[in-house]
């Protein structure tokens, strides 16, 4: 006899062979052969009509959860998401799946109506191959905040209970301070302005850097109008004590702006080159010097509208190329040699500068692909673009 | 417009007189918010007083541009200084609108600008 074969336990003092799975099973059923699985499900149900096929088997238990509008990386109060719970065939049986939503990152049952963590059950109905989960968010303006709509459990009126684990996670509220940010300056945030009659003598930093930007100089001072700051070629702010990116081989920078009039107006300048890095200009290029020591004209495909509108732009930097996003879509990229700006090249707006800002971001780091998205569509839902971003844009409605 | 001096320092003196002649109106209005390290500035959120953020110091710092040097004239869009001369007492500039090209600033040099023709990196994501 064979005592805890399969943990290779020795018996009577001597070492056993052990057996492999087939002939332990024989052992305890000697007379007959092991069944196929197919044949075993036929024991189960006498009425061979009404057993699955392996595939119904695998797979009338898939659910499936889509998010309809996407993620409201805004503070935007209050805020519909509607899931919607989709049974991967369409079943003569019932299914009642129970959900919840739960906290992953600073959530709070405060933030929904209601005070507390929606949950319930959903039934599908006999033929039935959607349902629809409406959560509302009333808080969670300060801070960035991400929760997972979840499928805890489901069951068939036929089979019973089944299992899905699947969720998904939203992101809402001011998500940058998911990151590492350096700079975050926020024109929506006018508790962040300090100004003489609407001149800007400082910008402060959200990043917790403490890297405010400042002008002292009236006639230097950009000006502020509806949730826009507006600096031209002598009007401009600057961070001259210490450095914005040190340390670091790389960087990001994000903003969302637009060019007022039809001239050459750059954003500003965070490289070593003293002429300010440039938007769009009449043929639809870009130059650009962001933590370079060089001005790289980069030709845009496709070509960018000059003055440009108000847009996303992103820039990142690896340390050896430049790459250029305009409303979630790459426009360019180039090699390049990165270069830590000096103090007295940390400027928004100035040299050649005609840019009207409304939010600017800025990374020790090139984010990935999804985070890049998600800044994207945090930008976007705060600023009334989404409608600007790709098709197939994950934060696009 | 610009006030277009001969000397650094005749701009200097200009300079203070024109703060001399802001800060007098400011002071006629609002003293609060006269100090003597500068105008202090409102939390435009708030509308208080930031003692602690950056204060105006000056209204134009000179601009030195080939021989001369030269101020922006004040010309600050609020009620308090309608139909006030805030160049009042200002002497030996004189007054262009233009000047002969783009503002070059003081740490200018010519840019070092390299054309990068990429036709084949975009993406449409």
């Amino acid at each position: 006899m064979y005592s805890l074969p399969f943990f290779g336990v020795t018996g009577g003092g001597q070492n056993l062979p052990i057996p492999t799975l087939y002939e332990y099973l024989e052992t305890l059923n000697p007379p007959t052969a092991v069944p196929t699985i197919y044949e075993y499900l036929e024991t189960l149900t006498p009425d061979e009509s009404i057993i699955p096929s392996i595939y119904e088997y695998f797979n009338f238990t898939s659910l499936a959860i889509n998010i309809n509008n996407p993620n409201k990386a805004s503070s935007a109060n209050p805020v519909d998401y509607v899931f919607t719970i989709s049974r991967s065939t369409p079943r003569s049986v019932t299914t009642t799946v129970n959900y919840q939503i739960v906290n992953v990152f600073n959530t709070l049952e405060s933030d929904f109506v209601g005070g507390m963590f929606p949950s319930g059950n959903l039934v599908f109905a006999s033929g039935e191959t959607t349902k629809t989960v409406t959560a509302t968010i009333i808080g969670g303006a300060a801070l960035g905040k991400r929760f997972a709509f979840r499928l805890l459990n489901a069951s068939d009126s036929d089979s019973g209970l089944i299992t899905t684990g699947d969720q998904i996670e939203v992101s809402y509220g001011e998500v940058p301070y998911f990151f590492n940010t350096v700079l975050w300056l926020d024109a929506s945030d006018i508790n962040t302005i300090t100004a003489t009659n609407n001149l800007i003598s400082q910008w402060r930093d959200k990043s917790g850097k403490e890297n405010d930007l400042v002008q002292a100089t009236g006639s230097s001072q950009p000006t502020y109008s509806n949730n826009r700051v507006s600096f031209t070629s002598s009007r401009f702010l600057q961070i001259t004590s210490k450095q914005v990116f040190a340390n670091t081989t790389s960087g990001s920078v994000f903003f969302v702006g637009r060019q007022p009039t039809s001239s050459n107006g750059g954003w500003g300048r965070f490289g070593n080159n003293t002429t300010a890095t440039l938007t769009p200009n009449s043929s639809g290029n870009f130059r650009e010097s962001f933590l370079t020591n060089t001005v790289y004209t980069l030709t845009s495909i496709p070509t960018v509208p000059w003055p440009m509108p108000n847009s996303i732009v992103s820039f990142s930097n690896n340390g050896s190329q430049l790459s250029l996003w305009r409303n979630g879509v790459q426009v360019s990229s180039t090699s390049m040699t990165y270069s830590i700006p000096g103090t007295t090249h940390q400027r928004i707006g100035g040299n050649t500068a005609d840019f009207d800002h409304q939010e600017i971001l800025m990374f020790p780091y090139v984010l990935s692909e999804s985070d890049r998205r998600l800044m994207e569509g945090y930008l976007a839902n705060k600023w009334g673009l989404t409608a600007s971003l790709p098709a197939g844009h994950p934060y696009k409605p | 417009m610009y006030l277009i001096f001969d000397t650094l320092d005749a701009t200097q003196v200009a300079q203070a007189q024109i703060d001399s002649n802001i800060v007098a109106v400011i002071a006629a209005n609002e003293p609060e918010i006269v100090s003597d390290r500068g105008i202090i500035p409102r939390n435009l959120g708030t509308g208080q007083l930031d003692y602690e953020a950056q204060r105006t110091t000056t209204w134009c710092e000179p601009i030195q541009y080939g021989d001369i040097w030269y101020l922006i004239k004040p010309d600050i869009n609020h009620p308090y200084f309608e139909g006030i001369d805030l160049c009042d007492g200002v002497v030996g500039c004189v007054e262009a609108m233009e000047l002969p090209e783009i503002i070059v600033e003081e740490d200018a040099i010519a840019p070092e600008i390299i054309d990068v023709e990429v036709t084949e990196e975009t993406t449409n994501e």
